[in-house]
């Protein structure tokens, strides 16, 4: 772990703000803080300052856990896995990937939220995959596809939720995005 | 010519009618449940009694049968049972009332005969379905909380304890591995009190996993199973071939991690156990070759199907199903006679199934 370093831990998300001092190339962000910030709300400030989230927590409330990654949370940890799985999932997120842990893809296919895009059959099934601990080759396989395929599902399903998750901060941005989504219905 | 016959049937079937009923209220006294064969013969005693009546012109006697009979089927029964019941009862209604009256039958009074015997068994039937459902919730919930006490007794408590009072060295291998499956634990007892506390199939499995665990596989076991509808057959062919399963990654997967997901699909269970090993290839025999045979020999004696996908270097993957009831929901089987259903739909479906892994297996190994 001679790549990996500690720049410092905070309480808050406000906290980290105030306090840090060299910038992270991830921030490890657990979903219940001790200001009992919404989760979502806590992912969408850090993203908003080009942090790179990983989201760490206990237990995640797939709900919960699908509102942080639709507001850009590059994956999603429970915290009983082994450091090494840490360290790798953390070098995935520090190059920018967004990486499908069982944790995560479980969370989406279990996320009953009003918000929540509609994935296809296809995307469901190589979440299930990934849900259920296959890697992207096996879960390809699974599903009787190619690799790249797997992964055009994988940016598809990331894609909706992204959108999903595009903030709306002012009156403007919200008319504009209630503009954009009619548009696209018509 | 009614007024030569009897208004009633003869003596002998009369007493046979009241021994029949004292005895159907000492059963249901004893069993608290009606069985099929008690409907059996009340509806076999119905039909005698209609073709008494299609002779004798007088079908006041037969008619309550009728009635009561199909009261009982649709209270005794699951739906598509009851419903054969009462359509035969029905049918053999209509009959009698055709002979009995020489064909010169008003539609509207044989209907509204019919609607009456359906009424009947609709209305006991939901009651009884309404009293089922209630008592289910209720042994829920009343059972739920000792368990969850009992489990944590188990379990992190006792590591717990254990370091508290000093007697192990809390940095140790050991003692971080147990408090490790303690967590897991936790969250799984978590997941499955919202998911209406641990099913029968999760206790058996959660023992699997303490197993699998004793032989250092690390088992991340997520999701979670209404077991109540699975036949104890096939309850224990899944659970011992999620043992294997679990036994192979240990033996031959060169990883101490995997993954263990329990699904229901559109009434088909099922049971994933994936790991990220070396894998083989399907092609050659596969290391621990009975695998493969004992798995498949498992699963389809209990109506079930086996799936086994993996490649040279990325992992495995054991999937194993059991059709549960894909047409008719759950509580429509839950009643008394759900189990020889259910062992005809597994049957029925074995063969389905085997169709069906003939076909897949050369695709998914390929």
């Amino acid at each position: 772990m001679a790549d990996l370093r500690l720049s410092g831990a905070f309480p808050t998300v406000d906290a980290f703000f105030d306090g840090v001092t060299s910038r992270p190339d991830v921030v490890l962000l657990d979903l219940m803080l001790r200001d009992g910030s919404e989760p979502d709300i806590n992912v969408r400030r850090l993203v908003k300052e080009r942090y790179q989230v990983l989201i760490v927590s206990a237990w995640a409330e797939p709900g919960i856990a699908a509102a942080g990654f639709a507001a850009g949370a590059r994956a999603c940890l429970s915290k009983d896995n082994d450091l090494a799985v840490l360290a790798a999932t953390i070098r995935q997120v520090a190059a920018g990937e967004t990486v499908y842990t069982p944790e995560l893809a479980s969370a989406l296919l279990g996320d009953e939220r009003i918000l929540r895009p509609h994935l296809s059959a296809r995307e469901r099934e190589i979440l299930l995959a990934y849900a259920s601990g296959m890697t992207l080759e096996a879960a390809a396989r699974h599903i009787g596809v190619k690799p790249g395929t797997a992964k055009t599902y994988l940016d598809r399903v990331k894609a909706k939720y992204d959108d999903v998750g595009r903030p709306a901060y002012t009156k403007l941005q919200l008319a504009q995005r209630l503009r954009e989504d009619w548009n696209r219905m018509l | 010519m009614n007024g030569k016959v009897p208004p009633h049937p003869p003596a002998a079937v009369l007493a046979v009618l009241a021994v029949w009923n004292v005895c159907l209220f000492a059963i249901l006294g004893r069993h608290g449940r009606l069985s099929r064969w008690m409907v059996a013969i009340d509806v076999s005693l119905a039909i005698v009694l209609l073709a008494l009546a299609a002779e004798s012109g007088q079908d006041e006697w037969a008619y309550q049968a009728v009635l009561s009979a199909a009261a009982l089927a649709g209270g005794a029964l699951s739906l598509m049972p009851a419903a054969l019941v009462v359509s035969a009862l029905g049918a053999a209604f209509i009959a009698e009332t055709l002979v009995r009256k020489d064909g010169h039958v008003s539609p509207v009074v044989l209907a509204g005969d019919l609607s009456l015997v359906l009424l009947f068994a609709a209305v006991v039937g939901s009651a009884a379905y309404t009293m089922r459902m209630y008592s289910r919730h209720a042994d829920r919930a009343a059972s739920a909380p000792p368990a969850l006490v009992r489990d944590l007794h188990d379990t992190a408590l006792a590591t717990l304890s254990a370091i508290a009072g000093g007697r192990v060295d809390h940095r140790s291998e050991q003692v971080r591995r147990r408090a490790a499956q303690d967590v897991a634990h936790i969250r799984r007892l978590i997941l499955s009190e919202s998911a209406g506390g641990e099913t029968p199939l999760d206790a058996r499995l959660r023992d699997v996993v303490a197993m699998a665990e004793l032989l250092g596989l690390r088992v991340h076991r997520q999701g979670s199973l209404d077991s109540s509808d699975l036949p104890p057959a096939a309850m224990a062919a899944l659970a011992d071939a999620t043992r294997e399963a679990l036994n192979n990654v240990a033996a031959h997967a060169g990883t101490a991690e995997c993954w263990l997901t329990l699904m229901a699909d559109r009434g088909r269970v099922s049971i994933r156990v994936v790991d990220r090993g070396r894998g083989f290839d399907p092609s050659s025999r596969p290391p621990g070759f009975g695998l493969r045979r004992s798995l498949l020999e498992r699963m389809t004696a209990c109506g079930g199907a086996v799936r086994l996908t993996s490649a040279l270097g990325s992992g495995t993957c054991v999937d194993l199903t059991w059709p549960k009831l894909l047409t008719w929901p759950s509580w429509m089987t839950t009643a008394c006679s759900s189990r020889v259903w259910a062992r005809g739909r597994a049957a029925w479906r074995t063969c389905g199934c085997r169709a069906r892994s003939r076909r897949s297996t050369p695709s998914s190994m390929a």
